[in-house]
């Protein structure tokens, strides 16, 4: 079995496999991530996707173009984004407790469309789905260990480059100074003249764009169909990668890349032939694999934080 | 604060009294037969549910009967209010429940009301009541048809995409007795065209995610040389299915025909026609012939159970793989196979 795992990585399937399952989480992680900046931990992201993944696909069925229906995700996204923000920052609820409002309301919302619209509360599969295109680089695709790159969807790209936009915003502009000014220290951030809300709300707004980006491909890209609660728990595994990312642009990518390949590894290990491990097991081991690191992360911080004290 | 909980709390309990109260009032005589089907999910999966809920309608239809649907969703602590409520409404002559979810909820309401008669379909009771109708579909005599048919497919050369290697795949929804039931037949009739067919089985681990399913069957067909993959995954299914149709390869459906969905690469679906099982049901009670209080046991003899042979499995399935399809299942229904299932 071994030597079928070291076949897999050596012919690279298993990175396709990876890039497929982790770009929808990064995508969210790093909405989630802007939100972090400015103070709330955005739980509604399982729902922005959500109700992305609906939307996108139901304009892009209509239109025929998987531009707009993007486009219609993300609006829908932004909506419960800046619904999110509103309550929290206008009526001072608290973001926990709304963003598992949003959440609900988000898998409601969705299927109740379903029923009214398309007489389904489980499933649309429209006729035709324009898919989102996948990326095919010339020269690339045929060079052995090269073409890795070559032949992922386009969103796989777009979470990628979210990463380093991210990073960029964050430690490169004033926008970015502004952002993490509010979120530490608000007084000192009035005090300078930063517009608190404007900040605060755009935040949110790019949290949308994210999880619709990142909705968007699960319905349009991954697959040609919304099913009732589809992204089951990528927006809550982004949450978690954000944490083992230590709320920083590239450690999200890490912490994503290493949930990705865990969820690869267990998808090949419960498809090998014969294997008597239960498959609850297996199904746990991505889980597991978060868990663990978060622990390991854990400790690396505390003692980083213990490090000054001593000397 | 927290008085103000309480009393909240209490005005809550109060109402939800009141009109359950009201709702028992309302019984009166009835001319036509009021069924309800109160699903522990929901429609719209393209299979099972969505079977059940034909059944109902088509029995509206066809036997003038007075029909309502109830969709419970997932969370189960719904389930035990929801159809005690029904039955305390006493609107509704006969209440329809569906796979062990609700089988032990139900044999406390049958004692509670024993005015009330339940049909608990899709499930083996131990020991039913007076007042329940029990019966379970040989879903694993089903699913040895198509084990014996993805066993055709894998060793077809007439069908494009095939590869010479014997493997054939399995995507449950989750490793619980009723899915492995499934399992349980696939593997028998695949072993019964040949002894040395490999049997891949993965599960999605819930009803839902899509994505995860069609990764899942994508790395059967491009990792192990899986031809055909029999779906027994629910929403998340349909994942599997769009991956055999991108692959170029091919699948089995499951619980109502799938065969539409991807036409030419979902080759046959297995029906668990549970919405023929809760018609049949309906209408011998109707006709007085039903006999209550009896758990049976319904397959390809009584039609609950068969592959979807429709014109579009005329016009992909090679005529070799129909024609033995045609032996297997006669010697099914004359009892010359048996199929061992650990459920029944």
């Amino acid at each position: 079995m071994a030597s079928f795992f070291f076949q897999q990585i050596l012919n690279l399937s298993v990175f396709a496999i990876v890039f497929k399952l982790v770009a929808p989480v990064i995508l969210a992680a790093i909405g989630g991530l802007f939100c972090g900046k400015v103070g709330v931990m955005n739980i509604g992201l399982e729902g922005a996707m959500l109700v992305s993944a609906f939307f996108s696909i139901v304009v892009n069925a209509m239109s025929g173009s998987w531009i707009l229906g993007i486009l219609a995700g993300c609006a829908a996204s932004i909506f419960l984004c800046l619904m999110l923000a509103f309550f929290t920052f206008k009526y001072k609820a608290h973001h926990i407790v709304t963003g598992f409002a949003i959440n609900t309301f988000a898998s409601a919302m969705t299927i109740f469309l379903l029923q009214t619209f398309f007489g389904s509360s489980g499933s649309y599969q429209p006729e035709k789905v324009a898919m989102i295109p996948v990326v095919n680089i010339p020269v690339i695709e045929n060079i052995p260990v090269l073409s890795v790159i070559s032949g992922h969807s386009l969103i796989v790209w777009m979470a990628f480059f979210s990463v380093v936009l991210c990073s960029l915003i964050f430690y490169k502009t004033p926008y970015g100074a502004h952002l993490i000014a509010v979120g530490e220290n608000v007084q000192a951030a009035r005090s300078v003249g930063i517009d608190e809300m404007k900040i605060k709300y755009s935040a949110f707004v790019i949290c949308g764009i994210l999880c619709g980006i990142g909705g968007a491909f699960l319905s349009t890209g991954a697959t040609s169909m919304f099913v009732r609660d589809m992204t089951a728990g990528n927006g809550f595994i982004a949450l978690a990668v954000i944490s083992l990312g230590n709320a920083r642009p590239y450690g999200v990518l890490r912490g994503g890349l290493i949930f990705g390949f865990a969820n690869a590894i267990a998808i090949l290990i419960e498809t090998y032939p014969g294997l008597s491990v239960p498959s609850q097991f297996i199904q746990a081991i991505p889980y597991a694999v978060t868990i663990l690191m978060l622990t390991v992360h854990m400790l690396q911080n505390s003692r980083r934080m213990l490090a000054p004290a001593k000397g | 604060m927290k008085r103000r909980g309480t009393l909240f709390g209490a005005a809550v309990i109060m109402a939800v009294a009141l009109i359950s109260g009201c709702a028992q009032k309302e019984t009166s005589e009835k001319e036509t037969l009021s069924v309800v089907l109160y699903a522990n999910g929901s429609f719209g999966d393209n299979a099972y549910f969505d079977g059940n809920k034909e059944g109902v309608l088509r029995a509206e239809k066809e036997l003038g009967i007075k029909a309502k649907l109830i969709e419970g969703g997932s969370d189960q602590a719904d389930y035990q209010p929801a159809i005690e409520a029904l039955a305390v409404s006493g609107e509704y002559d006969i209440i329809v429940t569906l796979t062990g979810k609700t089988s032990d909820i139900v044999l406390e309401l049958a004692d509670k009301y024993p005015e009330q008669d339940f049909f608990v379909m899709d499930t083996t009771m131990t020991e039913v009541r007076p007042n329940i109708f029990n019966s379970m579909y040989n879903q694993c005599e089903g699913s040895f048809l198509a084990g014996a048919f993805a066993a055709l497919v894998t060793a077809n050369t007439e069908l494009e995409g095939t590869n010479p290697e014997k493997v054939i795949g399995f995507i449950g929804v989750m490793d619980s007795p009723t899915i492995n039931d499934f399992y349980d037949g696939y593997e028998q009739g695949a072993h019964y065209v040949d002894s040395e067919i490999e049997v891949l089985k993965s599960y999605v681990g819930d009803a839902v995610n899509a994505p995860k399913a069609k990764e899942l069957a994508m790395a059967m067909y491009n990792s192990q040389n899986a031809d055909i993959i029999f779906n027994v995954g629910a929403s998340a299914g349909l994942g599997t299915l769009e991956a055999g149709n991108e692959a170029g390869k091919y699948t089995i459906g499951v619980d109502v025909n799938q065969n539409s969905l991807y036409p030419g690469s979902v080759l046959t679906s297995m029906l668990k026609t549970s919405g023929t099982g809760i018609y049949n049901a309906i209408e011998m009670y109707q006709k007085g012939e039903l006999e209550m209080g009896t758990s049976q046991l319904w397959g390809i003899k009584e039609n609950c159970i068969s592959l979807a042979t429709d014109e579009l499995y005329e016009e992909h399935v090679p005529d070799s793989i129909k024609e033995e399809m045609k032996k297997i299942t006669e010697a099914l229904v004359n009892g010359e196979i048996e199929v061992k299932s650990e459920l029944y």
